[in-house]
């Protein structure tokens, strides 16, 4: 029998308590991981979600709640994170968040928020969990963008600009950090069957459905198992890349 | 100067002068955008600077030494005479030998000779060669980690480094004592070889390192038993930085020969001087009418330089000095209990407000230069480029020790308001404990 993909694996999902996040988590648990995750306010979706992980898992996760677009949760997280387990393998930044509105509606504030969760907190992330890959020469960053900065769709333009700015991220600090063996891709999904696609109004979904090769939007277990695999030890050669899993847009 | 002027004149800068320099200034955030003074403070669009480096020890453009300079500006008398007898050098010159004998320790007459420089190197090559021309003697040393000068004597009293390395061969009969080995120093002059020690009370570039006061007292005795000039190259400690006017003037015997310069000038002329005794500037130059200029400088003690110099010393009354040593004290204690809470905070430094911020080296991987793509510093500490360059957007311009990069030196004006100082130090608390986490 083979050891379980991520055996061992210290990792930490931001966001990790529903969707995309919350699936990534239980494979990640299932695949023999060490998990933790972090949410913004819900503490009953919290709850479930730890429930769900420990279920999944040898487990309980470790849970921290705040905004990943404040430096000191980054900071406390990774600090509390290290204190239990000693080091981090895996970071993965998927909390994200969104508002499906045109240009015109689009307030200035609105652009700060999506683009200071979408981005700033992956940097702010990255940066904390840094300084020990680093030490350590190892680990593995996966960021979460999406479809909609790689195609050319319909899409809010802030939500489309955060997961750009996400891609130019990952590719840079790729560069930046693979000297120490430390590996950072971006895992851009197309529409699921969580996340933006239940924003979305229904004719919209059923074009993307028409248009993609595989004739269906995506399941979050799916991509949670893509996931597993990019941060796996079975991935040792993949930086600054870009994995768009859209079902064939 | 509006904005398009300044920006023109970096440009040329970088053209014409040193684009590493800029370049280095820019990468780094040094403020570059300074156009103008106001309260001895450097003004930026949105922002002041204080500057630490220590050549605007009366804030930049002091009010008093301007106004001399400019009082003398609007007379007619000649700033430079063919005679080379320029009567407010004379003047500079009694001046600075009357202050230097009054001491701390009450009076101690010591200097009665004075030659003026443009810059501390002029003056240490002025020391180098008038202790060769006086005692005859080839070899002149100083003490490793010293800081002397970038002429080509001076250089060649540097520690090994960037500052002397490219420039070999160096002056015949130069070179470096360990520093602190009392038993290296008998050794090297024992054989009555040797013209002058040259030695800064505290090495400033060298990582604001004090001597031991046995030290201090085995080289005052030493270069006494053997005939060896000792001078003291007191352009960073010197006019009253250390709290006292000068740092030398409590050791026991007061050293042959003095340096002086920086500040001398107020911060808007260049001066340096060196100071010593008649008798040995007779015996080096005094023999006939043709040495006596053997060794000058054509602007050497020009009018302007000296009504700056004459106005300095002005300044620095006793009030000055005594308030320049009790910030010190304040500064030192403060940063003590402050920093100590920091990873990275090694130990304090330095005399009056003459401070050195000791760090330690970190081995992170991400602090290295390497890692920043710099090349050619692959062995030099980041830590306190990084600290400088925080406190750079913070409003306060700090440099490293050019010998020792992870020392910071702090060398503040001694007019600078304590609200000011007490602002630098919840400053770089924040600052050392930042990049502490960063470590």
């Amino acid at each position: 029998m083979t050891a379980p993909r991520l055996a061992g694996k210290r990792c930490l999902i931001t966001g990790g308590t529903r969707g995309l996040g919350l699936a990534m988590a239980t494979a990640f648990a299932r695949h023999g991981a060490k998990v933790a995750i972090t949410y913004r306010r819900d503490r009953d979706d919290a709850e479930r979600a730890a429930a769900a992980i420990a279920a999944a898992g040898a487990e309980p996760p470790l849970v921290f709640q705040g905004s990943v677009a404040d430096a000191a949760h980054a900071r406390d997280t990774l600090a509390a994170v290290t204190a239990a387990w000693g080091g981090l393998d895996v970071l993965v930044n998927n909390a994200g968040i969104t508002q499906i509105l045109p240009v015109a509606l689009i307030e200035e504030d609105d652009w700060d928020q999506v683009m200071d969760v979408n981005a700033k907190g992956a940097f702010l992330f990255a940066r904390a969990a840094l300084k020990g890959m680093i030490r350590a020469r190892a680990g593995h960053i996966l960021n979460i963008g999406t479809f909609a900065s790689e195609r050319v769709i319909e899409a809010p333009i802030h939500y489309a600009a955060s997961k750009a700015a996400l891609r130019g991220l990952t590719e840079a600090l790729a560069r930046e950090v693979g000297r120490y063996g430390i590996q950072v891709n971006l895992l851009a999904p197309g529409l699921l069957d969580v996340g933006l696609a239940q924003m979305l109004p229904k004719h919209r979904v059923a074009e993307y459905v028409r248009q993609a090769a595989l004739g269906r939007v995506g399941r979050a277990d799916e991509l949670a198992e893509i996931a597993a695999f990019l941060v796996s030890d079975g991935n040792r050669f993949m930086a600054g890349a870009k994995i768009v899993a859209d079902g064939g847009l | 100067m509006s904005a398009d002027e300044l920006r023109e004149g970096w440009a040329a800068y970088r053209q014409f002068v040193n684009p590493l320099v800029a370049l280095r200034a820019e990468l780094l955030g040094e403020p570059v955008k300074v156009r103008s003074v106001v309260e001895g403070q450097l003004v930026l669009d949105d922002a002041t600077v204080e500057d630490f480096h220590g050549t605007q020890t009366f804030g930049h453009r002091n009010p008093v030494v301007t106004q001399a300079v400019t009082d003398f500006l609007a007379t007619p008398q000649p700033n430079w005479f063919p005679a080379r007898v320029n009567p407010h050098a004379g003047a500079l010159a009694k001046a600075l030998c009357e202050r230097s004998a009054r001491t701390s320790i009450g009076d101690r007459p010591a200097y009665d000779n004075v030659f003026f420089a443009h810059s501390g190197s002029g003056a240490v090559e002025a020391a180098m060669k008038m202790a060769r021309a006086a005692t005859g003697r080839p070899r002149v040393l100083s003490v490793d980690g010293a800081y002397h000068g970038t002429t080509m004597g001076s250089c060649s009293l540097m520690k090994p480094g960037m500052f002397r390395d490219p420039f070999g061969p160096h002056l015949p009969g130069c070179g470096a004592l360990p520093f602190g080995d009392v038993d290296a120093l008998a050794e090297a002059i024992r054989a009555n070889d040797v013209a002058a020690v040259i030695m800064e009370p505290i090495q400033l570039e060298g990582g604001v390192r004090t001597h031991a006061p046995a030290y201090i007292e085995a080289a005052c005795e030493l270069t006494a038993r053997h005939g060896t000039m000792l001078v003291a190259d007191e352009i960073q400690t010197g006019l009253g930085r250390t709290g006292r006017f000068l740092a030398s003037e409590i050791w026991p015997r007061r050293p042959d020969g003095l340096v002086l310069g920086k500040h001398l000038g107020g911060g808007l002329m260049p001066i340096s001087a060196f100071l010593t005794r008649s008798e040995l500037f007779e015996r080096a130059y005094g023999g006939h009418y043709a040495s006596a200029e053997a060794h000058n400088s054509t602007f050497s003690g020009h009018a302007l330089a000296c009504i700056a110099g004459l106005a300095v010393l002005e300044l620095l009354t006793d009030d000055a000095i005594a308030r320049v040593a009790r910030l010190g004290t304040w500064l030192r204690g403060e940063l003590q209990t402050r920093l100590s809470r920091h990873a990275l905070f090694d130990d304090l430094r330095g005399e009056g407000l003459l401070v050195g911020i000791g760090l330690h080296a970190s081995d992170h991987p991400w602090l290295s230069f390497e890692h920043f793509g710099v090349d050619g510093l692959a062995d030099q500490p980041t830590v306190g480029v990084i600290v400088c360059h925080r406190l750079y957007k913070r409003g306060f311009y700090a440099f490293a020790c050019g010998h020792d990069w992870r020392i910071l030196r702090i060398l503040p004006r001694f007019n600078i308001p304590e609200p000011v100082l007490a602002r630098f130090v919840d400053v770089i608390d924040d600052e050392v404990g930042y990049v502490s986490g960063l470590a």
